[in-house]
């Protein structure tokens, strides 16, 4: 019997990006290895700092170049370069400034100008049915499934994550 | 872990809750914990600010440490009365009961906010009227429906199907997005060209779902009145077991106000927003998942994310309030991963996403 990454892997979940590979390095000293999966077979150890390709990504794995050697290591134990392709400005996600209810965005952004009534009807009237949306999913196979939420004393460690956890 | 200390003290004193007339010897127990909780907020109050403002103090490690030995106590207190089956009911019972009211409350709140979801949504209109002043929607009908078309199915699996919900995706250069209560969700093209897979999108969509599903926004709003509610529901509880326990959590309650009013620090408020950036992170992980994608989409464009970010944060520590995006990236890999490998993965529908958003990504390509 297949596992069930394999038939999703034939069901065409590993998906091989169209634009090319993305530059980054290894995190830390990690295996690469022949499958997905951590009993896979290793094909070769990677150093820390040491320049990979990623040509692609299944779950939680990424499809790794390296020199001549191609496998696979964990999405988090690799680090993308920084790209000038791709935005290089990020605003902070949280809000230490005062909170305007809007994550992402200061009040001084927020209170310029008065509230724009033609924008306001363009937003109501996106939007698509409950009914559309059902179809649109049945299109791409998505199928609804039942899980609870992840609550913090799953993945977090008695005490918190060790000393240096964050650290690189 | 920033709530972690009210949240001990109300499950503390609220322990025995709807179990009924509870063992004399879970009684003493109780009463023994509730005098060492009482002890440990006063002489520890400070270092609980410390470690909900994500300070690293002296105070901040002897609070830690001291919620550590309570702990492993209340751990043990439990091994010890799961030995009968009478507590194994009882706490089944309250089991299932929180989870019906966690269905009932996807918030978490005691008191359910007086804010109908009409109101919330007319709330929340207003606001991005006000938020729509400084930016415009994209003219791109195809690009709006199809992105509508990912949050709508998301929203469906989630604990607030009924809103309004409205997805936007606006002009920016910055990758951003973000949501206002009553179901406003808003995208930067600049994010969505962030993004490589339909999956991705769904996690970053599911991200902002996730706020207004638990209401973040509102949270602050409501909480102090929320507090009020559950120390008094606790105190009903503890008046039906001892005088010596009903004055001991009056003793507590003191306490819990006169920190209470310590809060609304600055510093102590981006803890908390920061901790509820995690809580969005893996509830989008899983709402992606719950509509058929897979779960790691989010985890992907985190790590792009960090990338981008890199050059702004730098190695400096993080500002206070904003996790950085590596701290996310880890966390919420940690998250999934605590999760049976099947149960995290998916569609991933690729074609389909760089199909529809082909103008996004080469406009900021």
């Amino acid at each position: 019997m297949p596992s069930p990454r394999a038939l999703l892997i034939l069901l065409g979940s590993c998906w091989l990006p169209a634009y090319g590979a993305d530059a980054g390095y290894a995190a830390k000293a990690v295996d690469l290895l022949e499958r997905p999966g951590s009993r896979a077979k290793v094909v070769t150890t990677l150093a820390k700092k040491q320049p990979v390709e990623i040509i692609g990504r299944d779950g939680s794995w990424a499809k790794t170049k390296s020199g001549n050697a191609t496998g696979w290591v964990r999405l988090a134990d690799l680090r993308l370069k920084i790209t000038t392709s791709k935005p290089t400005a990020l605003p902070p996600s949280g809000s230490s400034r005062k909170d305007t209810g809007i994550r992402g965005f200061s009040e001084e952004e927020l209170l310029v100008g008065a509230p724009n009534q033609v924008e306001g009807e363009r937003l109501k009237q996106l939007g698509v049915t409950t009914r559309d949306a059902a179809g649109f999913a049945r299109a791409a196979n998505l199928r609804p499934r039942q899980q609870d939420y992840i609550e913090m004393r799953e993945y977090m460690p008695e005490g918190g994550f060790p000393q240096g956890f964050f650290d690189e | 872990m920033n709530k972690a200390g009210l949240g001990f003290v109300l499950i503390c004193a609220g322990c025995g809750g709807h179990s009924g007339p509870s063992p004399r010897d879970m009684q003493a127990m109780q009463e023994a914990q509730m005098q060492q909780a009482l002890q440990m907020m006063r002489g520890q109050m400070e270092g609980a600010q410390d470690v909900m403002a994500g300070r690293d103090t002296e105070a901040a490690r002897a609070y830690k440490k001291q919620s550590e030995a309570m702990a492993l106590q209340g751990r043990q207190m439990d091994e010890q009365l799961r030995k009968d089956p009478k507590y194994v009911r009882a706490q089944e019972e309250r089991d299932r009961e929180h989870r019906e009211f966690l269905r009932k409350n996807p918030s978490g709140m005691e008191t359910e906010f007086k804010l109908s979801d009409a109101e919330e949504a007319e709330l929340g209109f207003g606001m991005a009227q006000q938020f729509l002043s400084s930016k415009h929607l994209v003219a791109n009908a195809g690009l709006q429906r199809y992105v509508n078309s990912v949050g709508v199915w998301l929203t469906q699996q989630s604990e607030r199907p009924n809103l309004p919900w409205r997805f936007a995706v606006i002009e920016g250069e910055t990758p951003n997005a973000f949501a206002v209560p009553g179901g406003y969700v808003f995208i930067t093209q600049a994010m969505v060209a962030l993004a490589e897979t339909e999956s991705e999108l769904a996690g970053i969509l599911g991200h902002e779902i996730s706020h207004v599903v638990r209401k973040h926004h509102l949270r602050w709003i409501y909480m102090n009145k929320d507090l009020e509610v559950s120390v008094r529901r606790a105190e009903e509880e503890i008046g039906k077991t001892s005088a010596t326990s009903r004055q001991l959590f009056q003793e507590m309650g003191k306490v819990v106000q006169n920190s209470i009013e310590q809060m609304n620090s600055p510093e102590i408020r981006a803890g908390l927003s920061k901790s509820e950036e995690f809580e969005a992170d893996t509830d989008g992980a899983i709402l992606a998942w719950r509509a058929g994608y897979e779960a790691w989409g989010l985890v992907a464009v985190m790590q792009r994310f960090e990338a981008a970010s890199r050059d702004r944060y730098g190695s400096e520590p993080a500002l206070a309030g904003h996790p950085e995006p590596l701290q996310r990236f880890k966390i919420l890999d940690a998250a999934l991963r605590s999760r049976n490998e099947r149960d995290t993965l998916g569609e991933v529908a690729a074609e389909r996403f760089q199909a529809a958003t082909q103008g996004v990504r080469s406009h900021s390509g």
